[in-house]
């Protein structure tokens, strides 16, 4: 009776140990995100105030409207679409093709090139962005959507590649032997092979999204004006603003940038474990 | 056999009815010669990857090589100089030049000490929330947030808390006693908080990883030893680590690697390298030298410095995992 009700307390309080752990987590996790929400929505006054408020006082959307006065955030973020939009359509449409090429022909220098293809997930691209620069600054292309568009395409095509290609391995060939058989071209196969690949392309999408979108340096490098200046290299220059930095606008736009990651990482969170635990071991 | 035969026939018929179709035979080429070098599946394979090999060659594979040739000149764009070969000078004057010594030596520290805290955090907790507990699903979610914020986002959110007046930090700590810190330009501790920010941002992707190897263990091995009365740190010495070793271990020397080489946009955003370089990692500083004081070769030849690492850390990880 006495080590039944031992072992229930001992049960119980590790029970409270592992939720404790975890709450602790989930604060850790979730604070500087609250941190950041909540000085994006208070008052300047409340913002620069002694001691700090941790639950805001006032309420104000002026941040939001005032970090398209500041600095063109609009022609930021639309630079940043074109720019995630440019570097997708070109690792989709390449990388699924190459990806079905991939998977289901064998061809002499193959191996090597998947080689190359992982390789190229592990390499910094500090390692390549000096000579990257010259060779997008001699094309005529800096501070143009195109010349970040190939940059990102280094990080990105590897990436859809990859994804694409495991898609690919995973998909019956029935469906397009029948195809062929039903007097489809290659290319008809392709097509039938693709259709049923979407969810993959989706994924890959999304993936790819993310990486682009969130991109910094190579950016950086290549951009100058507002012409192509991204979302992400305008936050940063925020910070170079004289006398206060302007948290609270600075903070306005990091949500507004974030939160289509948010909504689309949403619909992939399920394939995270996969595409970032298979994707980069396999 | 036969089944296959039959297809073979089957789709050899096909390839006839292409060429003895009307619209080749109107072009009025060796369309035969050509069609069958079109079919055989080694062309057919290389066309498929021709486009993306050619935008990669363009993008990854020639800069590469553009890199090493540009490590073995000097070239400061910013005298309007001109590219010319000095040999192996570049380097040594890296291995000589006391600033790349405490560059190296401030990117060993931050891998050695972010790379254990992110793996003991996160293997801690892959381990509870892989047991019999509520709300799994939504802990998941939101331990999973950090990984989609934006390098450069973390960096901005984390100056915001590590402000020194309006933070939220200082008055944190104040609650526990202690007086208010210079966290981003106290020499002694800017790395401490470069690398608190970073694991925040990192253990996400430890724990994930560790998760998803927690969940390949077969369960059957954890209720023959309940069965054996085996104490919880005995299962999981003998029973869970020896299951989760191998992957694991991957993802330390990821994990490394990527500290190694890839740490940049938090660093930029939090201290850009001060104060007084003690947080300058080394792709910070490849990107001063090379495209803030356009030192383009000497630049090249620490990015090739990187390189090299990076190649001899694949090459580890893929030893390891052949076995």
């Amino acid at each position: 009776m006495q080590t039944n009700s031992r072992f229930r307390a001992k049960k119980i309080l590790g029970k409270i140990l592992i939720y404790g752990t975890i709450s602790l987590a989930l604060i850790v996790v979730l604070l500087p995100l609250y941190w950041s929400l909540s000085t994006s929505i208070k008052p300047e006054k409340t913002i620069l105030h002694i001691p700090i408020e941790f639950f805001p006082s006032g309420f104000t959307l002026s941040h939001y409207s005032n970090i398209f006065n500041i600095i063109p955030f609009s022609n930021y973020l639309v630079n940043s679409a074109i720019i995630t939009g440019g570097t997708l359509f070109i690792s989709l449409v390449f990388g699924s093709i190459a990806a079905y090429g991939l998977s289901r022909y064998k061809f002499p220098g193959s191996g090597g090139l998947l080689g190359l293809i992982i390789g190229a997930r592990m390499i910094p691209p500090i390692a390549f962005v000096i000579p990257l620069y010259l060779m997008i600054s001699s094309f005529g292309l800096l501070d143009t959507h195109l010349g970040v568009i190939l940059t990102h395409c280094s990080i990105v095509l590897p990436f859809t590649i990859w994804i694409m290609k495991g898609f690919f391995d995973e998909l019956p060939r029935d469906f397009e032997e029948a195809a062929l058989v039903d007097g489809c071209s290659r290319l008809g196969a392709l097509r039938v092979a693709l259709r049923l690949a979407l969810p993959g392309l989706f994924v890959a999408g999304i993936f790819g999204f993310i990486e682009s979108w969130n991109e910094f340096m190579f950016a950086l490098t290549i951009t100058r004006s507002p012409a192509s200046t991204t979302a992400t290299v305008g936050l940063v220059g925020l910070l170079q603003t004289p006398y206060q930095i302007p948290w609270g606008e600075i903070m306005a736009g990091v949500f507004l940038f974030t939160l289509p990651i948010f909504v689309l990482g949403y619909f992939v969170e399920k394939h995270m474990a996969r595409v970032y635990v298979v994707g980069t071991v396999k | 056999m036969s089944e296959a035969g039959s297809r073979r026939s089957k789709v050899k018929n096909y390839g006839e009815k292409i060429i003895n179709s009307d619209k080749f035979i109107v072009i009025g080429i060796n369309l035969r010669g050509f069609h069958q070098f079109l079919r055989s599946k080694k062309t057919l394979g290389l066309l498929f990857v021709l486009p993306a090999v050619v935008v990669l060659f363009l993008v990854f594979i020639y800069p590469l090589i553009y890199n090493v040739d540009l490590s073995f000149n000097q070239w400061r764009l910013a005298i309007g100089e001109e590219k010319h070969y000095v040999g192996l000078s570049n380097y040594s004057y890296n291995f000589s030049d006391p600033l790349f010594q405490k560059v190296l030596k401030n990117t060993l520290i931050f891998t050695a000490v972010s790379v254990p805290l992110e793996v003991v955090i996160g293997l801690g907790l892959a381990l509870l929330i892989s047991r019999k507990i509520r709300g799994r699903s939504i802990f998941l979610a939101i331990l999973c947030l950090p990984m989609m914020v934006a390098p450069v986002i973390v960096g901005l959110t984390w100056r915001w808390l590590y402000a020194w007046d309006y933070g939220l930090l200082n008055p944190l700590i104040g609650v526990f006693g202690m007086g208010p810190t210079n966290w981003l330009a106290d020499p002694s501790i800017a790395m401490f908080s470069v690398i608190v920010a970073d694991v925040w941002a990192m253990a996400p992707f430890v724990f994930l990883f560790c998760y998803a190897g927690l969940r390949m263990v077969p369960q059957e091995r954890y209720e023959s030893a309940e069965i054996d009365g085996v104490s919880s740190w005995q299962k999981f010495r003998y029973i869970t680590l020896p299951s989760i070793k191998g992957i694991l271990v991957i993802a330390i020397l990821i994990r490394a690697m990527d500290a190694f080489t890839k740490i940049f946009d938090v660093v930029y955003t939090l201290t850009g390298g001060g104060p007084a370089y003690a947080t300058e990692v080394l792709p910070v500083y490849t990107y001063r030298v090379g495209l803030i004081f356009f030192r383009l070769g000497r630049g090249a030849s620490i990015a090739m410095i990187t390189l090299l690492v990076t190649i001899v850390m694949i090459l580890i990880i893929r030893k390891i995992m052949k076995r």
